[in-house]
């Protein structure tokens, strides 16, 4: 309850801050925000702070890296920008920037396209050769990759669904066990 | 305020560790008391507010934006600083204090104080700690003995109720435990490894103040058994880890002869030239700023290390210019702290059936092997080790495919044996290492805390050898992957600041008798971390209460026959 009210105060600080047409995205999804959850309301709501140009990308890597997981949690790009944009240092957004800028620019070049435009198959193999070193399509292009990843997994497995449904949550475990034996099926605890 | 007619018995200054210990007893002694707390209320479970919050229902999943990140450079290098625990900490902006020399100071102003935040390791020091900074010849000698205090464990982790081992080694004494944690399987390797290849080196596991049976004891304090959450620093709604606001305070509030008063900022211990005595404190009222003054027949000291030395620094009078008590100079020196500043990472790939379920609020403990019957290493005092080993998460590397479906599958996989070793190692105090009082004052009008506190080459060498022996004790294990790495982090981060109003039999170079009494103002009693003549190798919590326990019970005999 309490982040919900603090989303909304939130909101509407920065709705002094942007321009009408985000203005209007913002409150129409705060209208609808309150039939959604919490996590996608945040998304929306982080919209006006994000890099608007690299959120489709943030979505297509989202999708590629979760694979069947990522409709459960979609979207994600806004959130991953916007966590992007508060939680990271200058040197550490600037890298991603300059990553994905080198990211998309090779795709221009090899594909007449940006990353979001390509096809799946193509997608598939720009970030392939992202995150192998010995094929790296621009510089440092598997740091880039890796850390993107890093982000958006700590968004994936901090929602409800990637924490409860994906490993395993447990606010309350009642006692501590050292000697359980581990199965094929066993889960990584989080909390 | 009539001297003939005091206020209170008692006025105990601090409501954290060992000023819920304090107020407990006296409380329990029948002396009407008054704990004077400068932060605000945070009564049991009701103000746990974050205590069952989830990732996902925090602003970036819980994590601390940059600008909330460098607007606290200092607090927010604390490792339970977080989304979930900020309210309990004070900020870097809202306590201002001056640093010669770079000491990051937590600091948590509210009822309990860092009793909420604390690691909770609680260990008896040992004979070794008491005799060892005189043996030696890096400090004073203790006024007391583990025999003087060995009692007063006792009486203390029965109430506090404390889980581990009668491991029957000299270096950590055995005690009234709970049941213990248990070990992993990597973690039980290991600690067999070390037996094997190293005679004189045994890992034990830790001692910690959780509830892993609540007793008769702790369920009338209203406690519970510990449910391996390890939220704990949100505060616990179960009290299944000790706290000044589960336990002690309200333990204390049910005899009916205890008084908290929060907002009150002690600013000095008032004295009369004529009794040679305190005759109470003058307090500023943190929101109106209005100064009162409360009389009491005896003073306890309790606001945690730097700030007990603020305070008698700043309790001036013609007769102590200088501090009270403070003829021979010494108040706000020998500031000591422990040498955090070893960690070894490393991968075991043993076990790989074994995992483990639910979450342990300690880890695996080896005791001081160095210089402990004498002198044998290339520094001087001792330092401990602590190790755990888990299953590695999600941020792993792997093998593979880099993304897909599968990819994250796998991550959800609990991966290889993770191994996290770190050291606390004992600083020798110096003379050099101090909190005095600045000519700046903050905003209610009391001198700006300054302080003086830094590393020694004695630290340098002590930190080689346990990165060294770390490293080589992990290998000798098995272990793989090894990395032995210096953490660069200041003073002060270690959260065990102590000394400034050290303990000693000798008034030309402490403050304080054996019983924390000031030598030069007899009903004035300091017993939280300032006290401490050395720093020891274990952690010093507990010792604190058992102090504090023993103080009590000797000032309450003197107040009885009328000696104070």
């Amino acid at each position: 309850m309490y982040f919900v009210f603090s989303s909304f105060k939130w909101q509407n600080a920065r709705l002094k801050n942007m321009n009408r047409r985000t203005s209007l995205e913002v409150l129409l999804t705060s209208s609808l925000g309150v039939a959604l959850l919490p996590q996608q309301l945040w998304s929306n709501n982080a919209l006006a702070a994000v890099n608007e140009d690299a959120v489709p990308f943030y979505e297509a890597f989202s999708q590629h890296l979760l694979g069947d997981h990522y409709s459960a949690v979609a979207p994600l790009g806004v959130s991953i920008g916007c966590f992007i944009q508060n939680c990271l240092t200058e040197k550490g957004i600037k890298d991603l920037n300059t990553g994905l800028s080198q990211l998309q620019a090779h795709c221009l070049t090899r594909h007449k396209n940006r990353f979001e435009q390509l096809s799946h198959q193509q997608q598939q193999e720009v970030l392939i050769a992202s995150f192998d070193p010995s094929a790296a399509p621009f510089p440092k292009a598997a740091l880039f990759a890796q850390q993107l990843r890093g982000i958006a997994l700590f968004h994936f497995f901090n929602t409800e669904y990637g924490a409860t449904k994906v490993l395993r949550y447990l606010p309350v475990p009642g006692r501590y066990d050292g000697a359980v034996p581990l199965t094929s099926t066993a889960r990584t605890w989080t909390h | 305020m009539d001297p003939l007619t005091p206020d209170f018995d008692v006025i105990v200054i601090g409501s954290g560790i060992s000023g819920g210990w304090a107020a407990k007893e006296f409380c329990d002694k029948g002396f009407k008391t008054l704990v004077l707390e400068r932060g605000k209320d945070v009564k049991h479970v009701e103000d746990y507010t974050t205590a069952n919050t989830a990732p996902w229902e925090m602003e970036y999943h819980g994590r601390i934006t940059q600008k909330e990140r460098e607007e606290n450079p200092i607090v927010s290098k604390c490792y339970a600083y977080g989304r979930t625990t900020e309210h309990f900490f004070v900020k870097d902006n809202e306590h201002p204090y001056q640093q010669d020399r770079p000491f990051d100071w937590i600091r948590a102003y509210q009822v309990g104080g860092k009793s909420l935040l604390w690691a909770r390791q609680v260990q008896r020091w040992s004979h070794f700690e008491f005799e060892r900074p005189q043996r030696d010849g890096y400090g004073i000698a203790w006024p007391i003995t583990y025999d003087d205090l060995a009692p007063w464990y006792t009486h203390v982790e029965q109430f506090i109720g404390v889980s581990g081992n009668n491991d029957g080694l000299e270096e950590v004494p055995d005690g009234a435990f709970l049941p213990p944690w248990e070990m992993n399987a990597i973690e039980k390797h290991i600690q067999k490894e070390i037996k094997r290849q190293y005679p004189n080196r045994t890992a034990v596991i830790g001692r910690c103040a959780h509830l892993t049976a609540a007793k008769e004891i702790h369920r009338e304090q209203g406690r519970n058994q510990c449910m391996a959450r390890t939220r704990c620093e949100r505060g616990c709604p179960l009290g299944a880890y000790f706290s000044s606001n589960a336990s002690t305070l309200p333990w204390a509030k049910k005899t009916g002869n205890l008084q908290l008063k929060t907002h009150q900022i002690v600013s000095k211990i008032l004295y009369d030239p004529k009794t040679e005595k305190a005759t109470g404190v003058e307090v500023i009222d943190a929101y109106t700023k209005a100064v009162k003054r409360y009389s009491a027949r005896v003073v306890f000291v309790n606001a945690a290390t730097i700030n007990s030395n603020s305070i008698l620094l700043n309790s001036t009078s013609e007769r102590f210019p200088n501090g009270l008590g403070n003829d021979n100079g010494l108040l706000g020196r020998y500031l000591s702290f422990h040498n955090y500043r070893g960690q070894v990472t490393a991968i075991h790939r043993g076990a790989p059936e074994a995992y483990y379920y639910g979450r342990r609020p300690t880890s695996v403990m080896i005791p001081s092997f160095r210089n402990k019957t004498r002198q044998d290493a290339a520094f001087q005092g001792g330092y401990m080790m602590f190790y755990s080993a888990t299953r590695q998460g999600w941020t792993r590397q792997q093998e593979g495919a880099a993304f897909g479906t599968d990819y994250i599958n796998k991550s959800a996989q609990p991966g290889p044996w993770s191994i996290y070793m770190m050291m606390q190692g004992e600083t020798v105090p110096q003379k050099n290492n101090r909190v005095y009082l600045s000519n700046q004052k903050d905003r209610y009008g009391i001198p700006k805390v300054t302080l003086d506190v830094g590393y020694t080459q004695n630290d340098e060498l002590m930190l080689a050898d346990f990165l060294e022996q770390g490293a080589a004790m992990l290998k000798k294990a098995g272990c793989e992957q090894i990395n032995a790495y210096e953490t660069h982090q200041a003073p002060g981060l270690d959260i065990h600041e102590m000394g400034g109003v050290r303990m000693g039999n000798d008034p030309s170079t402490s403050l304080l008798n054996q019983y924390n009494q000031m030598h030069l103002c007899k009903n004035v009693y300091v017993t939280d971390g300032a006290c401490m003549p050395s720093t020891g190798v274990q952690n010093p919590s507990l010792t604190f209460m058992a102090i504090t326990a023993r103080a009590v019970d000797y000032a309450a005999a003197q107040l009885k026959n009328r000696s104070i």
